[in-house]
């Protein structure tokens, strides 16, 4: 017996699919577009910005569409055990998943508005942080698909990482802000929220992280 | 699922008690013939809450529940061949135990409503007066009051002595109930009390069910999920005579902890 197998009722088992693949094509244009944010930002394109924040409306969407549809299968079908406990999961990650999507379209706003700026900002500083915060959003949500908790795990430890290296950021930025004269004041807030909006996007992948272990919950095979 | 209860413990974890036990199944182990029907079964069931049996067909469900006030006496063949059910610490096979007055006090409710071919008063006044009484007046007003029980009173006060059989499959069901609770049991069985019944009804009987938790201790043996959930505070779920897990109701359908019972619930079964 594997609990992995189909459901009897086909119907039932379609939804359950449906939602699934929702949430995965979710996560997948929101790792896109915070991709496209990052490209727009260390690049200076505006290009890639704008899809950023053209592609947030595509999220929203899916996210109302994950609810309705969690919805409907929770009237209709009563999920109990594993199936209940991937609806809620499934529910609570698009709600992370729309928010950091969120924050992709404030880095591309951001970064649009860095691109168009004449100075040329200390991009050296976000990298390491567009990397990491890409890496723990893509590897919480492949850790959900795969129930890989032991990837899962790894989140939170270096969630905690990206939050010291979003301290440190914050401290390069601000002291260096009156020694540097050729970078305008509102390229240093655009560098200051983009910082933030990668701090958040940790939050949200260490919050989908969790979602793991409830997925998986006590039944051992 | 084959043999994947072999590796069970023989002792699935019984809830946490968090009321006082009143029937207790101690290594239970029942056959008909040379059948084994039920084995290994440990169980502690608490008084004034509702708990529910689920599990597949055949799986022993109803062995057990009859076995809680002797209904296996009489099936040939039918004996407990290890272990013992406790009924308040008294085992219920010692041979000084009355079946018929265990009977009384472990009342027994069927998928099928059965009622006496009599008025609807005399379905109830019957009990009674099989346990002896006789004062009339007494016996109008334990048939009163276990119609009130039973929610039943208001639909068919002013017509008592008419018969049974005019009422409806619901209404039937209901009578039941309160002939089974006019004898004042301790607990009351119910074997698939509403699978005869149109959501209504069965959403009158569930309410009922969870009312008369405030007085007796019920053990419902249900196949719909749904009813399992809605009614029950503890479930036990039964495979191959087996018990797998008994756990406080809600868990068992949200996080159950044995894969058998996840495969069974969510109905990827076989
Ligand atoms: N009177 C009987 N004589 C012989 N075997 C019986 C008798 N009653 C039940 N059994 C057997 O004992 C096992 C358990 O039956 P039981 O009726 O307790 O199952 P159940 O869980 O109540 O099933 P259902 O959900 O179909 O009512 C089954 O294998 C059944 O065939
Ligand atoms: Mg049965």
């Amino acid at each position: 017996m594997n609990q992995r197998s189909d459901h009897i009722l086909s119907a039932y088992n379609d939804e359950l699919a449906a939602l699934a693949a929702l949430r995965r094509e979710m996560a997948g244009i929101t790792l896109d577009n915070l991709e496209q944010a990052r490209r727009g930002v260390l690049e200076r394109c505006v290009e890639p910005c704008l899809a950023a924040i053209a592609d947030d409306e595509q999220v929203n969407r899916l996210d109302a569409e994950i609810e309705a549809s969690a919805l409907a299968i929770l009237a209709r079908f009563h999920p109990v055990a594993g199936d209940l406990r991937e609806v809620i999961a499934t529910m609570r990650i698009s709600t992370n998943l729309e928010r950091a999507a969120d924050e992709a379209k404030t880095i591309g706003k951001r970064g649009r508005s860095l691109a168009q700026s004449g100075a040329t900002p200390d991009l050296a500083t976000l990298e390491p942080l567009f990397e990491q915060a890409v890496a723990e959003l893509a590897d919480a949500c492949r850790a959900f698909d795969t129930k890989d908790t032991a990837l899962a795990a790894t989140i939170r430890q270096r969630d905690k990482d990206l939050d010291k290296a979003h301290k440190a950021a914050l401290r390069t930025y601000t002291e260096s802000l009156p020694a540097s004269s050729d970078t305008a004041p509102s390229s240093w807030l655009d560098l200051l929220l983009i910082t933030r909006a990668l701090e958040r996007i940790g939050d949200h992948a260490k919050n989908i992280a969790e979602e793991t272990a409830f997925l998986v919950g006590p039944a051992q095979s | 699922m084959p043999q994947a209860t072999a590796t069970l413990s023989a002792n699935p974890s019984t809830p946490t008690p968090t009321a006082e036990e009143i029937l207790r199944v101690e290594d239970l182990e029942f056959c008909y013939g040379k059948s084994v029907a039920l084995e290994d079964i440990n169980l502690s069931i608490p008084s004034r809450k509702v708990t529910a049996f689920i599990g597949p067909s055949g799986c022993g469900k109803s062995t057990l529940l009859r076995g809680f006030n002797r209904m296996n006496d009489e099936v040939d063949g039918a004996r407990i061949t290890k272990g013992r059910i406790l009924l308040e610490g008294t085992d219920l096979y010692d041979p000084s135990i009355d079946a018929v007055r265990l009977r009384r006090q472990v009342g027994m409710v069927f998928q099928k409503s059965n009622p006496f071919p009599r008025s609807i008063f005399d379905n109830i006044a019957y009990g009674l007066q099989i346990g002896g009484e006789t004062d009339r007046e007494r016996i109008r007003e334990a048939v009163e009051r276990s119609l009130r029980q039973a929610a039943l009173w208001d639909e068919v006060k002013d017509r008592l002595s008419e018969s049974a059989f005019g009422l409806s499959g619901g209404q039937q069901q209901r009578l039941c109930i309160a002939r089974a609770i006019a004898v004042q049991p301790s607990v009351l069985l119910m074997d698939e009390p509403c699978s005869a019944l149109d959501p209504v009804a069965t959403a009158r009987v569930e309410e009922l069910i969870h009312k008369l938790a405030e007085n007796y201790t019920v053990v419902i043996v249900t196949h719909n999920m749904q009813q399992a959930t809605r009614v029950s505070d503890l479930t036990a779920f039964f495979y191959l005579g087996k018990l797998i897990e008994f756990a406080p109701t809600g868990r068992l359908f949200s996080s159950p902890s044995k894969p058998e019972t996840e495969a069974y619930i969510t109905g990827r079964f076989g």
